[in-house]
């Protein structure tokens, strides 16, 4: 089983862009074995999707190796031409890819999509091929494959169509398997499932696996050797014990320290240099509110139906102090967006109310509220920066917006300083200002979300997943200055995500959501610690914790 | 239901409309040599000569009614479907007989009361018919083959107007379609003359069948115009309607048709360069361009304003704009009258003749009073002819300093607009552009627009009593030389008062394939007398 | 699915009778006079009124239009003023012609502009990309009389293959009927054949960056597999959508590509009625217009749900 079947050797890759070349890829080289499972980390644009599409020779067109060579049992896959190359595709090799729904094809059923590729490099007849598809959803583990052989995409669960997705990669037996982020995307349990069964077929077919993600917990559950990119090199390569333990690139180190783990808290979550400016602000103690005063929030017995079928949210109640922080977790359908939004007034609720500082609000339709003096007491940062900014507002503009139409002011000095003064409260560098959000990076984006959501000086924030799309040194950042916004300002956060361990940080209290319903809420740390439900039980074990330990020791 | 289904249900409905549709029996090879392909100036939309009057219509009625009298080529009736006239000395009362033998395409034969039948409706619509019905004291049948006109005052133009060529014509219908109303329309087409028209072939618009008649018998004479023996020599003439002049003369170069009526003058030159295509005159009468004004209202309410027009207007300028550099296609036109003609005159057409005067003009034009109103331009944008004149006046108007309002429009709306009589600014006119066949300007009778008789008279509505005069001393002249004399006075009276504006005499060409002989020239395209070989 | 197309079916006739009213107000308002033009232009204004009297013309427009309305709803589309032949006559005569030029129009183009349009798709930013865009662009500012023109001259006049005009009914063979529309459908198809290859080539290109295009190519698919089974089929919505809109297109092109061909089709009878003002028969011709594109838009939702099976009605 230590046979090489991959050689990358001193690969490089350049994109043609408007700007001219730019190198995606400058210089890689890595060794799979036969049978093995090797782990590609990096954040986003560090070149480990492109290394991998590389390999498949499914480059862009905009692409093209520049120097290096990719072996694959000897042979130079950069040098395939036609036939030889379509034989090496989805037959000797082949490819998982991220966001699953939209890697199939929308309007083929999906008996036929895997028998596609079946047809495609071997000689039987269709019904042989539809017959293979049919054991293919079976070893994917589909529930009543006979029925699925015949639906569309649209009619599975994002985790179902990448258990399709695993059955057209796997139909040809290849000997090398890249995923590239295979579970980004999908609920945290489903994470799992999906994970385990590509893990167990791979074992079983011994396939070689290449696990391309930026979840280093990840990759470390599953994978005995990880290497980590960094701007189109590999600066680090070793076990993942090595690697958590005594990570040797400062990259590295920085990658580990900003992973969330089972324990780690906010503070930890940066370099040990940069954790000494953070402390004594973590060390400063809240203030408690005085003995009788009203939550800042009230929320009696909310309920939200749709026009078709059962509700979204049902008999939701809950409180928030000022300056308080609370977590609301639970799969996707679970209901947390829409209690959100109803929090927010950007939809009605069917039943029940909303008190905010002792007044109703619950009643103030969705379309009016923005006239409320509430309006921008109640303020929220969104999941994706990129599509939430406006692409034709710089980031000043983003900023002075609702100081504008909420707050009154006008063009002129004093705007300029309550922007520049919001901009250095989520440490957003004043020379960025003038540019458009496609000239900043993800989390320069992502603090020009919550700058704008703090200009107003809100009581209240909701957070809707709001650092789902960062990379991890970024989304550690944001933690951290949500955190300080909340112990400086005393704005209360009400914090919507499906990634556990986060909220596990920043969040004093978490409610647990299935099915529009509560099913527990208490203090985080106790909650996690020890919950009471196996539903939050199987959520928190599904967590790809950094536990070098028992992992590494069963697969030995 | 699926996609089948679908398919199979457009398939049958397709196929069931394409070839439902036109059912035109298959025409065998070697009958292709007996058919003659004719394209026509104009589309056959409506088939009854007597309700309507259009020259298309005329054309293919010749081939399929025939007439009492004919006009010969020198203008002279000649019998046809009668055998011999009495007329009484006094000039009152004509009896006449038909010729033995005469059949209806229904196999029945021609009978006098066939005869008064068609005369009665006739006369309710033609000009000259009128004028004979307002004398008429009766038209009976004495017997099968002999009629007579009773008439309360001499009407010495009889035979001429039974004869004319001029629409509409006095067609011989059996008697139970002639009895239609004259303002309404006949729906069955049994003809007298020596081809039938094939009606379940005819496609308004596109196609009009005509199949020789084999019970027809002509006259022994050499056939002349309308007059003569009439020999159809082909089996079937059909008309294909061609709305594009371009695609016309290709397939008259393809040998796809075999004969067009009117080819226009730009595409003359590539049908002459082919050397299995003859080109010709093919009606000599050609015709005249008219620039007609509103009597009514100001500035041509006032006879020097427009006579300052017939000062300034340049026939040449016209006439090139319709025919182009071909001269040999236009004549300038001192008068009212058809050129080459046994009455033309140009007596007192001085004011057309020389140099142009525009600032003797301009100065007349002043004296009438004109001072900078608008002057409405009705002009028909899809008649090549009236759109080549309305470019020329445009330009003429404003260069006698008038205030030019060009409507530029379609000749169906010109040809509503110009029965308005109310003022220019209200839905009326000052003038518009039309042109009359000059088979119908030979003499006064036939020429609605030379009359000036004000609110009964043609569109503009001109009064001349020195016109109507001399009209009147036409229709009672007893022989040529008094015709001529009558002719030149009225020439120059209606110069003097401007009945209205001729812009010039022109012609046009007929084109046919050199393996068709025959082909007349004639006020309309006869069709007895023409073969094809193979 | 069948119900649904009998409640679309149903859902048509207020638009046809709205369409209808438009009409004959607009008719009835517009200048010119069909007794004009029957009375001819020696015609003494009596005679125009005593035509127009017989024609009911001078009547007040409601009775007109009661009249029409009346005779429509018992099968009777009315009598062509000109003609004297029922106007549903005259519209069956012209309706084989039009109908087997529009088919071949509409197979031509299918034919000839998807594989165009995918092609330049799929080889975007090449020379072969750049001469087919370069030539839609030409054929979409040609007016459709040069092109026919064009053809004419070359194919008939020049090479004598195919005939410069006419029409042979499809009940004489099926050559003959052929031979006659091959020049008319290039000719009218140019333009549509232009804009549909470049909504396929757009269609394409949007599809052919789709994630699951990468996942056939993973597969190991051929290029025509990739591009014909799961490109295509994707970007069909888009195309069938312009096909459809094509299809009023076409009726417009019909009127010209028809007089230039001497087609007896309805787009030359339309212009012949309205020049002529033969109200009857514009009437009854913008009524089958309406309803059949009404038809038409109906088919195409019923193919969208035949291509997507997430459209579902």
């Amino acid at each position: 089983m230590s046979e090489e079947l991959l050689r990358i050797d001193d690969l490089h890759v350049a994109f043609s862009t408007r700007r001219g070349m730019v190198e995606a890829v400058r210089g890689v080289t890595l060794t799979v074995k036969a049978g093995e499972m090797l782990g590609l980390v990096g954040e986003s644009g560090s070149g480990k999707s492109v290394t991998g599409f590389a390999t498949t020779r499914l480059l862009d067109a905009a692409g093209r190796v520049t120097a290096g060579k990719i072996l694959f049992r000897g042979q130079d896959v950069t040098k395939l031409r036609g036939d030889d190359l379509r034989q090496l595709q989805g037959a000797a090799m082949s490819m998982i890819f991220q966001n699953p729904r939209a890697a199939l094809n929308p309007i083929r059923a999906i008996g036929l999509q895997i028998a596609d590729a079946i047809l495609t490099h071997k000689r039987i007849s269709k019904e042989a091929a539809r017959a293979e598809a049919l054991d293919l959803l079976r070893a994917v583990q589909i529930r009543d494959p006979e029925a699925r052989m015949n639906a569309y995409p649209h009619e599975l669960s994002g985790g179902m169509c990448q258990r399709v997705m695993i059955a057209i990669a796997i139909s040809c037996n290849p000997a090398l398997l890249i995923a590239d982020e295979p579970t980004t995307g999908l609920d945290v349990t489903t994470q799992k499932v999906v994970m385990d069964l590509l893990a167990d077929i791979a074992a079983a077919r011994g396939m070689a696996t290449i696990l391309i993600t930026h979840d280093l917990g990840l990759a470390a559950r599953y994978c005995r050797r990880i290497a980590v990119m960094e701007r189109g090199r590999i600066v680090e390569e070793a076990s993942p014990g090595i690697l958590f333990s005594a990570p040797q690139h400062a990259y590295t180190r920085r990658l580990v320290a900003a992973s969330p783990t089972a324990t780690s808290r906010i503070e930890d979550l940066v370099t040990e240099e940069e954790r000494e400016r953070y402390a004594p602000i973590v060390s400063k103690s809240r203030r408690e509110p005085a003995h009788g005063t009203p939550p800042l929030l009230e929320v009696r017995k909310l309920a939200k139906r749709f026009d078709q079928g059962a509700a979204a949210v049902a008999d939701f109640s809950m409180t928030m102090a000022g300056g308080e922080s609370v977590g609301l977790v639970g799969e996707s359908g679970s209901g947390k967006s829409t209690t959100s939004r109803m929090i927010c007034r950007l939809i009605d609720p069917s039943e029940g109310d909303i008190v905010f500082d002792g007044q109703s609000i619950g009643h103030v339709a969705a379309r009016d509220f923005h006239r409320s003096p509430l309006r921008k007491d109640i303020q929220m940062v969104f999941q994706d920066p990129n599509e939430s900014l406006n692409p034709r507002f710089s980031a000043f503009d983003c900023i002075a917006h609702p100081l504008m139409r909420l707050g009154g002011m006008r063009a002129g000095e004093g705007l300029r300083k309550r922007v520049e003064e919001c901009a250095e409260r989520v440490g957003l560098p004043l020379d960025l200002l003038p540019r458009f959000p496609h000239q900043l990076s993800g989390g320069q984006k992502a603090r020009v979300g919550i700058a704008r959501a703090i200009a107003c000086r809100p009581r209240l924030l909701v957070l809707d997943e709001p650092t789902a799309a960062l990379d991890v040194s970024v989304q550690a950042v944001v933690l951290q200055l949500l955190d300080r916004l909340r112990r400086e300002n005393d704005i209360a956060l009400l914090f919507v995500s499906h990634d556990l361990n986060v909220v596990r940080m920043l969040c004093e209290r978490t409610i647990v959501l299935r099915n529009g319903g509560i099913v527990e809420q208490g203090e985080s740390r106790a909650l996690f610690d020890n919950p009471k439900t196996d539903y939050t039980r199987k959520l928190v074990e599904a967590i790809p914790h950094i536990e070098t330990g028992p992992m590494l020791a069963a697969a030995l | 239901m699926d996609r089948r289904t679908v398919l199979k249900g457009l398939a049958g409905a397709g196929s069931l409309a394409l070839t439902g549709g036109l059912s035109a029996p298959a025409i065998a090879q070697g009958a292709a040599a007996r058919t003659l392909r004719f394209v026509p100036q104009a589309n056959l939309a409506n088939f009854d000569p007597i309700w309507g009057t259009q020259y298309v219509v005329r054309n293919a009625a010749a081939m399929v009614w025939d007439t009492l009298y004919g006009i010969d080529s020198s203008f002279r009736p000649q019998r046809q479907m009668v055998e011999s006239e009495e007329v009484t000395d006094d000039g009152t009362t004509w009896t006449f007989k038909l010729r033995p033998g005469l059949k209806f395409h229904d196999g029945e034969p021609v009978l006098s009361k066939d005869v008064v039948a068609s005369l009665t409706r006739w006369s309710a619509r033609d000009p000259m018919g009128l004028m004979i019905k307002a004398l008429q004291q009766e038209l009976t049948a004495v017997d099968d083959r002999t009629f007579k006109w009773v008439l309360k005052q001499p009407f010495p133009k009889l035979l001429y107007a039974l004869g004319k060529n001029n629409s509409p014509c006095s067609f011989i219908m059996p008697e139970r379609i002639a009895q239609t109303d004259p303002f309404k329309q006949i729906s069955e087409y049994i003809g007298s003359g020596p081809l039938k028209f094939a009606k379940s072939e005819w496609v308004p618009g596109a196609k009009a069948v005509f199949e020789k008649f084999a019970d027809y018998s002509p006259r022994q004479e050499k056939s002349s115009w309308l007059a003569g023996g009439k020999q159809v020599m082909v089996d079937r003439v059909e008309w294909v309607i061609m709305p594009d002049p371009a695609t016309a003369a290709a397939a008259l170069q393809n040998g796809e048709i075999d004969w067009w009526e009117n080819p226009i003058a730009d595409l003359v030159p590539v049908l002459k360069k082919n050397k299995n295509i003859s080109v010709d005159i093919g009606d000599p009468l050609g015709n005249i361009g008219s620039f007609r004004m509103n009597f009514l209202y100001p500035p041509f309410n006032d006879v020097r304003a427009r006579r300052a027009v017939l000062m300034a207007l340049s026939q040449e300028d016209y006439m090139r704009a319709i025919v182009g550099d071909d001269n040999s296609l236009w004549k300038p036109l001192p008068g009212y009258f058809t050129p080459d003609t046994p009455l033309y005159t140009e007596v007192g057409g001085e004011i057309l003749k020389g140099k142009r005067d525009l600032d003797a003009a301009k100065k007349l034009l002043a004296e009438s009073g004109y001072s900078g109103q608008p002057v409405t331009c009705l002009v028909a944008q899809d008649q090549p002819i009236t759109k080549a004149m309305g470019d020329v006046t445009a330009d003429l108007l404003k260069k006698l300093g008038m205030n030019v309002d060009f409507v530029a429009t379609d000749w169906g709306t010109v040809g509503s607009r110009r029965a308005q009589k109310t003022p220019p600014g209200q839905g009326g006119w000052n003038m518009f552009h039309t042109w009359h066949a000059g088979a119908d300007c030979v003499n006064p009778a036939p020429y609605t627009a030379i009359r000036a008789n004000g609110d009964k008279a043609w569109f503009g509505w001109p009064t001349s009593e020195a016109t109507e005069k001399e009209v009147a001393s036409w229709f009672e002249a007893k022989n040529i030389d008094e015709e001529k004399a009558a002719m030149g006075r009225l020439n120059k009276a209606a110069i003097d008062d401007v009945v209205y504006a001729p812009t010039g005499f022109f012609l046009s060409y007929t084109a046919w394939r050199k393996n068709v002989t025959g082909v007349a020239k004639g006020p309309l395209p006869f069709f007895w007398g023409v073969s094809k070989s193979a | 699915m069948l119900s649904y197309i009998l409640r679309r079916i149903v859902a048509t006739l207020p638009v046809m009778a709205i369409v209808a009213l438009f009409v004959f107000s607009l008719l009835y308002i517009a200048p010119g006079d069909p007794a004009v033009v029957i009375a001819g232009d020696q015609a003494s204004p009596e005679d125009v009124e005593r035509i127009r009297q017989s024609l009911g013309l001078d009547r007040p427009f409601l009775v007109q239009f009661g009249g029409w309305v009346w005779r429509i709803l018992h099968g009777d589309l009315g009598t062509s003023i000109f003609t004297n032949l029922p106007v549903s006559a005259m519209i069956g005569q012209r309706l084989g012609p039009t109908l087997s030029l529009m088919i071949v129009t509409l197979l031509l183009t299918i034919v000839v502009a998807v594989p165009l349009g995918v092609v330049a798709a799929w080889k975007a930013g090449s020379l072969i990309d750049r001469v087919i865009m370069g030539f839609a662009v030409f054929g979409f500012s040609l007016p459709v009389f040069v092109v026919g023109y064009m053809l004419a001259y070359i194919f008939a006049l020049e090479l004598e293959w195919l005939p410069v005009q006419g029409y042979t009914p499809l009940s004489q063979g099926f050559w003959p009927w052929l031979e006659n529309l091959i020049l008319p459908a290039i000719a009218l198809g140019c333009v549509y054949i232009a804009l549909v290859a470049r909504i396929t080539r757009a269609a394409m290109l949007e599809v052919l960056q789709q994630d699951y295009i990468r996942t056939a190519k993973a597969k190991g698919l051929g290029q025509g597999g990739i591009l014909f089974i799961h490109a295509l089929k994707n970007a069909a919505v888009p195309i069938v959508t312009v096909i459809g809109i094509g299809i009023a297109l076409l009726i417009g092109g019909a009127v010209v590509t028809e007089s230039v061909f001497a087609i007896p089709g309805l787009g030359r009878l339309t212009i012949d009625a309205i020049l002529r003002r033969d109200y009857p028969v514009i009437q009854g011709i913008v009524l089958l217009f309406s309803f059949v594109y009404v038809l038409v838009n109906l088919m195409i939702d019923v193919v969208y749900t035949l291509v997507d099976p997430r459209i579902r009605y």
